[in-house]
């Protein structure tokens, strides 16, 4: 936090040479990354936001991305922004570190962003951003409303009992880690995350076979059939899922869930959206297995 | 019949016995490997559970695991590697020429890349049999080329240009397909069908290649007194009642079958069909014929235990099985042109 804290100062320094009006609130906000920009959007408003990245209109990659449509788009090159005469830049820490380096050393305010990789980092983020924009009461807002969310999600699961072993399973057999925002939200909502299981730090790939050895009660996708082959995607169907979603876990009959990437890949307020959607499947679960 | 192969008995150096006892061991070290491959992957199970997995009612975890990952994985591990081995052996001894190969002439580029165009159009989606049959169609075009190109009895320089040219066309335009894919992850499946790998194919894909590539064998088997008696000169093999406008027909459609369908379900396996008939032929008293059946069976054995090696050698992500097999074959590759020059010279 420390070297955070340090870093900001350094940032705020060069910026207050470059310009002297950046204690006001910033007017012309360009985001480099489809997650921050998400936040930026929803707490300073469509009208402030100078600049989005091209992800920012993929229903893919952002929930809000009817939102963003029409805003001025950039594809990460430090021109593109400048271009906008942007009196805040915004970006993660680590995605597009060549061009913030660049922006910072041209005197520009550049304000970074860790990833949310849990719900805590994400109420940190939301709190950032609404004082970085000048929002402090719209961020309190936003994070109240999550939080409230959230715990209805939590106690309608009723995390007691039971815990059914969840596992996201991606294309190519992309899973996540315990250092993930969708792995709070499994526990909060009463699953075991796999990689909880597996002691699976980061996300990465996951054998078929150890999928299957795991003996999960959910399995979710983040995206099912898409419009387009690829082999990637043909895993998902591979015949072993099948014979294992037809098979039955200890506490009933085991089920899938599709739930967008786009819910908890970016840290935001949309997260209580897949949290209800769990705490739901979570209930059909323990139903449906009745007394084991 | 009985003539050709008494004529070609004069240089047969292991005798009926040796031939035999070879057919034997390979057939022992086929048997062992694929038992390996059953029961190694990157969950342990117990052997007695994969035993009690293997055909139980009930579908317990182990049974998904060895029936639905495993086995098709070991049967096209066989199966591929026995496809390449003969598919080499077979070419090798048409043309007349120790570096054909269904990979390096571009066979499996071009089977790929029908593959390929099968696939990402959305076509094999609609149609499953679309697959193999866009990697027979592209494996049997490419056959023809090379044939057109280089011919009979052309000088090894001919043959391995024209499988260059071949296999540049088709990388550049498999690339291309993949690149035009709208599906993001399409664009990096280009490491799959260059360098193949049997990770997590299924039943299904068993139920489309084998039974084309089973076809494709009985006709490249078919040849093998044909094969033997082409070594004495095209003359020979005419006067002894050999047709061989049948020949060429037999392993041309034969090799486009077997190759075509197995690519179609692995991406490309390369050397296999070079390094194995090589290893074999002193054994067989250079007799193609012979070396058919051997070849065949050294090609699985290859490939089912390049297939298990390729489990244990990265910790994360599969190693492709073609990375490996290209290991092995390139320096062996290498070391045949560096042995062909000096006996052109």
């Amino acid at each position: 936090m420390r070297a955070i804290g340090l870093q900001s100062i350094v940032v705020l320094l060069i910026a207050l040479t470059a310009s002297p009006g950046v204690h006001a609130a910033p007017q012309r906000i360009a985001s480099l990354n489809v997650c921050v920009g998400q936040l930026a959007l929803a707490l300073a408003g469509r009208a402030r936001m100078a600049s989005m990245t091209f992800l920012a209109t993929d229903p893919e990659s952002a929930y809000w991305h009817k939102e963003a449509r029409g805003l001025p788009v950039n594809y990460g090159r430090a021109e593109e922004i400048m271009s906008v005469r942007p009196d805040l830049v915004i970006a993660g820490r680590y995605t597009t570190s060549a061009t913030t380096a660049l922006l910072q050393k041209l005197g520009y305010r550049v304000e970074l962003f860790d990833p949310a990789e849990s719900l805590e980092q994400l109420r940190v983020n939301i709190r950032r951003m609404a004082a970085v924009v000048g929002e402090p009461a719209r961020g309190a807002r936003l994070i109240r409303d999550m939080d409230r969310r959230l715990a209805a999600a939590a106690s309608a699961a009723t995390p007691e009992g039971q815990k059914p072993v969840a596992v996201i399973f991606r294309a190519n057999g992309f899973t996540m880690g315990r250092r993930s925002l969708i792995n709070d939200v499994l526990t909060l909502t009463g699953f075991s995350h796999l990689s909880a299981k597996l002691a699976m730090e980061q996300a990465g790939f996951l054998p078929l076979e150890k999928l299957i050895a795991a003996d999960p009660a959910l399995i979710v996708f983040s995206e099912f059939k898409p419009e387009h082959p690829s082999i990637a995607h043909q895993l998902l169907e591979h015949p072993a899922l099948e014979y294992l979603l037809s098979s039955r876990w200890a506490g009933g009959k085991r089920s899938v869930a599709v739930i967008p990437a786009s819910l908890w890949n970016c840290g935001g307020p949309f997260i209580a959206d897949a949290a209800e959607r769990l705490a739901r499947e979570r209930a059909l679960l323990v139903k449906a297995g009745g007394s084991p | 019949m009985s003539m050709p192969v008494s004529i070609a008995e004069r240089h047969d150096e292991a005798g009926p016995a040796g031939f035999g006892i070879l057919v034997m061991l390979l057939s022992v070290a086929i048997v062992v490997l694929f038992v390996l491959s059953l029961i190694t992957g990157p969950i342990s199970l117990p052997f007695l559970t994969l035993l009690s997995g293997l055909g139980a009612e009930d579908a317990s975890l182990a049974g998904i695991i060895v029936e639905q990952i495993r086995l098709p994985r070991a049967i096209l591990a066989l199966t591929i590697g026995a496809t390449l081995g003969l598919a080499g052996a077979a070419l090798q001894g048409l043309l007349r020429n120790p570096l054909a190969e269904p990979g390096l002439i571009g066979v499996s580029g071009c089977a790929a890349l029908g593959a390929v165009i099968a696939f990402y159009t959305g076509l094999s989606a609609a149609f499953a049999l679309a697959l193999p049959f866009g990697g027979i169609a592209g494996a049997f075009l490419a056959v023809a080329a090379i044939y057109a190109l280089a011919g009979r009895e052309s000088s090894i320089l001919t043959l391995i240009l024209a499988g260059v040219a071949v296999n540049t066309f088709a990388g550049a335009l498999t690339t291309l397909a993949l690149n035009l894919s709208p599906n993001p992850y399409a664009a990096f499946e280009i490491f799959f069908w260059l360098l193949g790998s049997l990770s997590d194919r299924s039943m299904q894909h068993v139920a489309l290649a084998v039974p084309l590539m089973a076809l494709g064998w009985v006709l490249l088997f078919t040849t093998g007194r044909a094969l033997d008696a082409l070594t004495l000169g095209e003359d020979t093999a005419r006067s002894l009642g050999f047709r061989l406008g049948s020949v060429q027909a037999r392993i041309v459609i034969g090799t486009a079958l077997s190759v075509g369908a197995a690519v179609a379900v692995s991406g490309i396996i390369g050397f296999v069909g070079l390094v194995v008939p090589h290893l074999l032929r002193p054994f067989v008293g250079y007799r193609p014929g012979r070396l058919l059946l051997l070849s065949a069976l050294g090609g699985a054995v290859l490939t089912l235990a390049a297939d298990i090696a390729v489990r244990f050698m990265l910790d994360g992500p599969e190693l492709k099985l073609g990375v490996l097999t290209a290991l092995i074959g390139a320096p062996f590759f290498l070391y045949l042109v560096i042995q062909t020059r000096r006996s052109m010279r």
